[in-house]
């Protein structure tokens, strides 16, 4: 066996193998242009692979069946046709019918050309020449009519849709040049071993781009998706950084349509408003009354993804159904992708919600603080004034009972003052207008001991270098005179020493660090002893009223800083870090540090 | 020699009743107390009308802020762009803090701005001081 039969060998196993696809497609998509696909090639393909083993002169069924295949060759390029005009409306209406016409006229004359003229080295009838180029140029004309609206429909960016259909158009076009070769080389003189092997190579080769064409395999798939790639993978990076539905329609929908072989694409909520759309002509409604669960084509061109909580509508082309199948499992995983982005961004928003309502019932929680502590003043005035009055008043002789009676209610008195102060000042914590500005703790910290130093005397407060921060005035103010009072009342005798130091953390933070060498604070009341009305065991009420570090806790949290208790044995510790976007200048150690 | 006219203005009776007391206890027989319970009241007073009619003028005004009706920024406001009145010493004696009172209080044009203090001492200081001011001799005559 030549080359040339090897090549007839493989290139009808080629066609066969094309007309097994040609029915395998049909069978999974059950399409109209699925089903011309089926006839077109499995009658090509049978027929090919049969004449393969006809004997050369047949006889009787023999006979028959040549007459067969040979009609269904001949028929091919119409059935093709066929296939072409369920995909595109032939630009002519007569066109279709023409055609048949055409065809039937064919396939006419090569029955009886087979039936009466058996053989090809037998002497031709006169109208051979004439038939042979009608033949040709059925077939070319029917070629290129389904070949052109296919290549073109591929044209723009490359995606796997569009490659497959300029991959089937290169098929057909070099299927009828393969044709157009022999029917020159039969009326030239062209040496007929190299155009024999030249057609059947082209014609080989026309069904292997049939066969990519109608079942391309993942290689070839991954390769035409090359390009698609990186801008699906930006798809799913604009995804995952939307913050709102509408930034995620944006953002998948031109790649949902690109994907499909559409041009336009929607997206819809769960309620059937438009969230989003892309493209010239995009869909605007959906019909609530859609159940399904899985992407389906609503018509030829309009494809319909749910989503869990919505829809994407895609108008895509009339190809997509029959050569996108890959590709919509490809936008099923992006219909994932967007389920999770949009859930995503509902709980970002029922959080920031929750967040909001906390807020708000904060505020109101303050205000109503402010409020009663406001309001508790005034019939506090009234029992101070009376209380003195009392006790001054010539009228009255208490005796020693009355007195110490008297006494206690005035201690009471003012201790209810002191608390409503307090707890005015705890509210006032964050709702201050003040700006922050820059100051400098250590000349803070030493107006503070001098203003101390009348009721304290015995204090001593040693101030060491100290940081710049740039924060409320005031607020600094309170929270260190909140902390060297706390420490100057509570050391447990009069003559305590203070010590205020700072030191740099690695990060770049600042702890202040407030140290007295009083009683301490036992270890299980470190943390406790921020908290509201918390205060140590064995004082009286007279030993402060449990809010002072309450609000240096708030001021130093408002800050985004820490406050926690140390030991200090003896004493205790108080640290504050202060974190490093509030230091303006780190402390000034002196020159023997 | 004329007395020394005190009015008072507070709706709570018995803050009235302190500061009555502290001042009293201060100014002696030269000072006369006049009460009004209310901002109307404290208008009608300034202005020698309705009860107070034919009356001149207090020399001084203690005035509490948060009155119902009309409260103490309406009559201080009123005082202070009044060419008669505006001269007469206002001293806002409240029980509240809030900057955004005090603010509004020194922008009305109020003299002083005083925090109901806990107690009578406080306020007699308090009395002692504007007391001393209003009752200063008159300046010579140009």
């Amino acid at each position: 066996m030549d080359a040339v039969e090897v090549l007839r060998t493989l290139t009808a196993l080629a066609y066969a193998g094309v007309g097994v696809i040609g029915y395998r497609l049909w069978r999974r998509t059950r399409s109209q242009p699925a089903w011309w696909v089926a006839v077109a090639f499995g009658a090509l393909g049978i027929s090919v692979l049969v004449r393969r083993v006809l004997p050369a002169d047949p006889t009787g069924v023999a006979l028959a069946v040549d007459v067969l295949t040979v009609g269904a060759i001949v028929a091919f390029p119409y059935l093709l046709y066929r296939f072409g005009t369920t995909l595109h409306r032939p630009r002519f209406a007569w066109a279709p019918r023409a055609a048949a016409a055409v065809a039937a006229v064919v396939v006419a004359a090569t029955v009886v050309n087979t039936i009466f003229f058996p053989g090809a080295g037998d002497e031709q009838p006169g109208w051979w020449g004439a038939y042979l180029i009608v033949v040709l140029v059925y077939w070319t004309v029917l070629a290129v009519a389904v070949a052109l609206p296919l290549w073109r429909a591929g044209r723009g960016q490359p995606t796997p849709i569009s490659s497959r259909l300029r991959t089937l158009a290169l098929g057909a076009l070099a299927l009828s040049l393969a044709l157009l070769i022999a029917g020159l080389g039969a009326a030239g003189t062209i040496r007929q071993a190299v155009v024999g092997a030249v057609i059947q190579g082209i014609a080989l080769g026309s069904a292997g781009l049939f066969a990519v064409g109608f079942a391309p395999p993942p290689f070839v798939r991954a390769i035409w998706r090359g390009s698609e790639t990186w801008r699906l993978r930006e798809a799913e990076e604009g995804l995952m950084t939307a913050t709102t539905p509408r930034a995620v329609a944006d953002a998948l929908l031109p790649v949902f349509a690109r994907l499909l072989g559409g041009q336009s694409a929607s997206l819809f909520d769960r309620n059937g408003e438009l969230i989003g759309a892309y493209g010239p002509n995009p869909d605007t409604v959906v019909s609530p009354a859609w159940q399904f669960t899985e992407p389906r084509f609503l018509d030829d061109s309009r494809l319909a993804m749910p989503l869990r909580a919505g829809w994407v509508l895609v108008r895509t082309s009339p190809h997509t159904p029959l050569f996108g199948t890959e590709e919509l499992d490809v936008a099923s995983g992006l219909a994932n992708l967007i389920n999770l982005a949009l859930s995503r961004i509902d709980l970002h928003e029922q959080e920031r919600a929750a967040r909001l309502a906390l807020e708000r019932t904060n505020e109101e929680l303050q205000a109503l603080l402010y409020g009663i502590s406001h309001d508790l003043r005034n019939p506090l005035v009234t029992v101070l004034g009376f209380i003195e009055l009392l006790r001054d008043s010539r009228d009255v002789s208490l005796g020693s009972e009355g007195e110490d009676y008297v006494n206690r209610i005035d201690r009471s008195a003012h201790y209810m003052d002191e608390l409503i102060r307090d707890l005015l000042e705890l509210s006032r914590v964050g709702r201050t207008t003040e700006a922050p500005e820059v100051v400098d703790l250590v000349d803070l910290v030493g107006s503070i001991a001098d203003e101390m130093q009348p009721r304290h005397p015995a204090v001593g407060i040693e101030v060491d270098p100290l940081p710049m921060l740039t924060v409320e005035r005031s607020r600094a103010r309170q929270l260190f005179t909140n902390l060297l009072e706390n420490a100057a009342q509570h050391a447990g005798s009069g003559n305590v020493r203070i010590r205020v130091s700072s030191v740099r953390t690695p990060a770049g933070d600042v702890c202040v660090s407030v140290a007295d060498d009083g009683v301490g604070v036992p270890p299980d009341y470190r943390e406790r002893i921020f908290g509201l009305f918390e205060r140590l065991p064995g004082g009286e009420h007279g030993e402060g009223t449990g809010i002072g570090l309450a609000i240096c806790q708030r001021i130093v949290r408002q800050w985004g800083g820490t406050i926690r208790i140390r030991d200090a044995s003896p004493g205790a510790d108080v640290q504050i870090v202060f974190p490093a976007s509030l230091v303006r200048a780190p402390a000034v150690m002196k020159a023997d540090g | 020699m004329t007395s020394l006219r005190i009015l008072i203005v507070e709706d709570n009776a018995d803050h009235r009743f302190l500061t009555r007391h502290a001042i009293e206890r201060v100014g002696g027989e030269v000072i006369e107390v006049v009460e009004a319970g209310d901002g109307a009241e404290a208008l009608d007073c300034v202005h020698g009308r309705g009860a107070f009619q034919g009356q001149s003028p207090p020399h001084l005004v203690f005035l509490d802020l948060r009155m119902p009706g009309v409260d103490g920024f309406e009559v201080l406001d009123q005082m202070k762009t009044d060419p008669q009145l505006h001269t007469i010493p206002v001293v806002v004696l409240t029980a509240s803090e809030r900057p955004e009172d005090v603010k509004m209080a020194y922008v009305k044009g109020t003299n002083s701005f005083v925090t109901k203090p806990d107690s009578p001492a406080a306020l007699e200081d308090v009395a002692t001081y504007w007391t001393e001011r209003v009752a200063l001799p008159e300046p010579p005559a140009a």
